[in-house]
């Protein structure tokens, strides 16, 4: 199955050869690709390589468990010219590790960080979870002094989302499982917006901190709508003005590479415009406002009128020719969004 | 024979009945039976159930508009009959309605469940065929149950009703056990109708609806004289004048006919374009040569109910004004009159027969008319009489005159008819004390089953009273009410403030003795349903200038989608769209963004938080 799937994946990329000459940024993520058996990923990497001149990327990122980093993965990576790393760490405490139903420990983490150092790959962004239930304030303390030690160049930290469909959702509906309180999570948020910068690590979107220089390079171009092409069951692609993305189950997926050389299942509708506020305000640089004008032939002022009043709400400023959120505004991010809906 | 003998002979023939019964007990399961029987409906059309043509109806399986059957049937003896069923609502709010349909027949099949036993709207129900001289064919359905107990039941029956046990049919209409019996004993028991065929014309409206294409169409029962195509009517209460275009019955599909004589059940056409004209329980008689006095029991409805309907968006105001004028087509008992309010804008001040009729509006007004409303809490109507002595009356909280010009104010009271197993007895006094009640009377109608009567104020039995007292009587006991007068009460308005500015729609009128109680139950409720907004809001209820409770919204504090996921901007943007549609079922007042239910809130007051 996993030699199948990778077939067809390698199948979609050379079908979409054409598309991206220009390519600056690679991630391979979504789940957890460093769980695959290392003979298989070299050969994605391999082919990878005979498609894309891996060497003259921007960024080259991998999404991997802390407990699937061994010396000959490290050195795989570096071989095929990886040069960032993405760990799901999640949190410094055992019992919300299992609670999270992840599969490694604390020590993994740790271990996972100098093996990578001992290889001199030190381009590494660690990735947290807060706002856990029953996660209280000084776990989440240690859970930063913690990613700070690991001297990571970048850090996520994530308040959890409960999706629907999942087992903590089931276990919430259930009333097995009490959410962190609004004021609670407010305030942890506003914990790491002050102590991480704190500590050298700068805040340049609503969950990512980084060290200067070091911030994503693929996740900025999602904000700033840039072109990306997803590989693969379920990606999600955007190309042009044309959006679209593949076909969830392995099936379904398949099935239409085999048929037509990519995964698509549908377009989705896209508007550049007001996507350009709910990406672009997630950034800490906000949104050019010039150049919107620009691009798009219309004020953005008059097209969103609530754009002022979130001004007088104090969510929003214009700071030079960009519009971005204030403080306030980070934390009802969701509220400044709707506006552009 | 001449035309006119053969149609005396054929009067003896008809027989005009309904079945009457408490909710559930099998009626429209039974008609469905004898729809059968009759071969009226072939197999293969028959749907389940198939007078209760609204879906709605249906759906929560009561019959709201009623419908009327010409059925043949070839009795034992050898002869033909002609039944005509008449389909009568089988709920507390359409008493009247019930008590025309009963009104047109001369006998009615009485169908009580065999584990059940009587219920209040058994009682209800007998009582209205009583007063209309109808001849009662008891049936005790449901016998192929296990829990059945018919000894127990015919016990009650004869007890509380005083029928005689002997007549009782044992049937289940579901299996089709006892069917013939029952047609043989309408043939043997009802007496054909006995008006004279020879008199001037007096037909019963008792029912009517709306065709788009026919206009009004009112259904008949003719009492006495003979109705023929093209004949010029007038309706007694109303005045106004018709040419008959078409008459017919239902079979149950449509059925021209060139007239309908004495006895005849059916519904007559006349490009009748306003409701207002045909009210249920007029006499329709000839224009030339009419009858001397009106049928009796004539009576205009009144609303028991009244709420505020205001659209949530103001622009649709005319939308809903027509979708009520639709409305009311097919609900003559509808009434309506526009209304302001300073919170909600324009609207409409609505008033009902009672809580599931405003319950089913509401409904058909979502559902059949797409109408995006908002509705206030229920209110009854208050006699206001004031310092000058004159009277005025409030159905609308918010229009309380200041107190100051008030003498004293009157509300509604109901006669309350409750049975239920007797060992729930206690908490049903409980209730009723709680909820104002006076005790009027209490039997035993078996050993274990016990009728209490009370009188209450009808504002408490539209707050959550059949609510709570199905809660404390394991949903055993039955409730039946009618409107028994005004009496004095200690009243006053309480305002709801928020942020500090009164909404007019969330004003409720309450007793003294309760205020301070449903005052701070609001502003709690209040305080949950309101969803937190960029500032504090505080909550404030008041009598007068006196604030009485008090609770504050906190501002919200924190509303961030944390990561979206490798370019998915698709379901991210679904997510605030969803945000978005939510805020769209919201009403501003002043600064404050308020749902759809926080105005309905106040009916669950006494719910513990």
């Amino acid at each position: 199955m996993m030699v199948q799937y990778m077939d067809a994946m390698l199948q979609e990329l050379n079908y979409y050869r054409d598309d991206y000459r220009q390519i600056k940024t690679v991630h391979i993520g979504g789940g957890t690709p460093s769980s695959l058996p290392i003979d298989i990923l070299e050969k994605l990497l391999q082919r990878l390589s005979t498609l894309i001149d891996l060497k003259s990327l921007k960024e080259f990122g991998i999404e991997a468990n802390p407990n699937d980093v061994t010396d000959e993965f490290v050195k795989l990576l570096m071989k095929y010219d990886v040069n960032r790393i993405s760990l799901g760490v999640e949190s410094s405490f055992q019992k919300h590790l299992i609670a999270m139903n992840r599969s490694h420990t604390v020590s993994q983490v740790n271990e996972a960080v100098s093996i990578l150092h001992k290889n001199n790959f030190f381009n590494i962004n660690l990735d947290f979870i807060y706002a856990w239930p029953t996660q209280t304030m000084e776990e989440l303390k240690r859970d930063l002094h913690f990613a700070i030690s690991l001297k990571p160049t970048h850090l996520s930290f994530y308040a959890l989302i409960l999706e629907p469909k999942t087992i903590l959702f089931h276990e919430y509906q259930n009333h097995n499982l009490d959410l962190i309180d609004e004021e609670t999570d407010a305030s942890m948020y506003e914990y790491l917006l002050d102590e991480l910068p704190n500590n050298g690590y700068h805040q340049y979107e609503i969950s990512n901190f980084a060290l200067p220089g070091f911030e994503s390079k693929h996740n900025l171009a999602y904000w700033q709508l840039d072109e990306y092409l997803g590989i693969g069951m379920g990606a999600h692609s955007q190309i042009g003005s044309g959006r679209f993305h593949n076909f969830l189950k392995f099936k379904d997926y398949l099935e239409s590479v085999k048929k037509t050389g990519r995964g698509i299942e549908s377009m989705d509708p896209c508007d550049l415009i007001q996507e350009t506020f709910i990406m672009g305000l997630r950034t800490m640089k906000g949104v050019d406002l010039d150049e919107f004008q620009n691009r798009f032939g219309v004020n953005p002022m008059i097209h969103y009128p609530r754009i002022l009043k979130n001004i007088e709400e104090n969510l929003l400023v214009i700071d030079n020719r960009y519009l971005r959120l204030t403080r306030k505004g980070m934390l009802l991010l969701n509220y400044v969004e709707r506006s552009f809906i | 024979m001449s035309n006119q003998d053969l149609l005396k002979k054929r009067q003896k023939h008809i027989r005009n009945f309904s079945i009457i019964a408490h909710i559930d007990h099998g009626k429209s399961t039974l008609a469905d039976r004898i729809l059968e029987t009759t071969s009226a409906v072939p197999m293969r059309e028959m749907k389940n159930q198939l007078l209760d043509s609204m879906d709605l109806e249906r759906e929560r399986g009561i019959t709201i508009k009623l419908n009327s059957v010409e059925l043949q049937y070839k009795a034992k003896n050898g002869e033909n009959y002609i039944f005509h069923l008449i389909d009568t609502p089988g709920h507390v709010d359409f008493t009247y309605e019930v008590s025309r349909s009963l009104a047109a027949c001369d006998g009615a099949i009485l169908v009580i469940d065999a584990s059940q036993g009587i219920e209040a709207q058994t009682l209800a129900n007998v009582y209205l065929a009583l007063d209309n001289n109808l001849e009662i064919i008891p049936v005790i359905n449901k016998i192929d149950l296990p829990n059945a107990d018919p000894v127990k039941v015919i016990q009650e029956m004869e007890d509380t009703i005083g029928l005689d046990g002997k007549d009782a049919i044992l049937a289940s209409a579901k299996s089709g056990i006892g069917i013939v019996d029952i047609l043989e004993s309408v043939v043997k028991n009802v007496p054909a109708p006995n008006g004279d065929i020879d008199a001037p014309l007096q037909a019963l409206i008792f029912d009517s609806y709306y065709d788009a294409y026919r206009g009004v169409i009112p259904l008949i029962r003719v009492v006495n004289g003979i109705l023929r195509k093209g004949d010029k009517i007038k309706m007694m209460a109303t005045k106004a004048e018709y040419e008959i275009i078409d008459l017919g019955v239902f079979t149950p599909k449509e059925e021209a006919r060139e007239f309908l004589a004495t006895g005849d059940v059916g519904f007559l056409t006349a490009a009748i374009k306003s409701i207002e004209t045909i009210h249920v329980g007029d006499t329709v008689t000839h224009a030339d040569e009419q009858a001397v006095i009106p049928l009796p029991g004539y009576r205009k409805l009144t609303p028991m109910v009244y709420c505020g309907i205001y659209p949530v968006d103001a622009s649709d105001y005319s939308t809903l004004r027509e979708s009520l004028d639709k409305l009311k087509l097919s609900d003559a008992s509808l009434q309506y009159e526009p209304e302001t309010s300073s919170a909600l804008g324009f609207g409409f001040r609505v008033g009902f027969l009672g809580l599931l009729h405003m319950e089913i509006f509401q409904e058909r007004l979502d559902r059949e008319f797409n109408q995006n409303v908002i509705a206030t809490a229920p209110s009854v109507n208050y006699r206001v009489v004031l310092t000058d002595k004159s009277i005025i009356d409030i159905d609308n909280p918010a229009m309380l005159p200041d107190l100051g010009r008030v003498h004293h104010i009157e509300e509604p009271y109901v006669k309350a008819t409750i049975i239920s197993p007797s060992e729930y007895v206690g908490n049903i006094m409980e209730l009723c004390q709680r909820k104002r009640g006076t005790f009027k009377d209490m039997q035993y109608i078996s050993v274990s089953r016990v009728e209490l009567m009370y009188d209450i104020p009808l504002s408490e039995i539209i707050f959550d009273f059949f609510d709570k007292l199905k809660s404390s009587t394991k949903g055993y006991a039955s409730l039946d009410y009618e409107l028994s007068g005004y009496k004095e009460s200690k009243l006053v308005k309480l305002d709801i403030l928020l942020n500090g500015e009164p909404v007019d729609a969330l004003a409720m009128i309450v007793h003294q003795e309760f205020a301070y109680e449903r005052g701070s139950k609001m502003c709690s409720r209040l305080k949950n349903l309101i969803p937190k907004q960029l500032f504090e809001i505080p909550v404030q209820a008041a009598i007068g200038s006196k604030v009485i409770a008090r609770s504050n919204i906190k501002a919200m504090r924190k509303d961030v989608l944390a990561k979206c996921y490798g370019g998915d901007i698709s379901r991210k943007k679904k997510l605030l769209e969803k945000q978005k549609e939510g805020k769209k079922r919201m009403k501003s007042v002043g600064s404050v963004e308020i749902p759809q239910e926080a105005f309905m809130s106040v009916l669950s007051l006494d719910d513990d938080d």
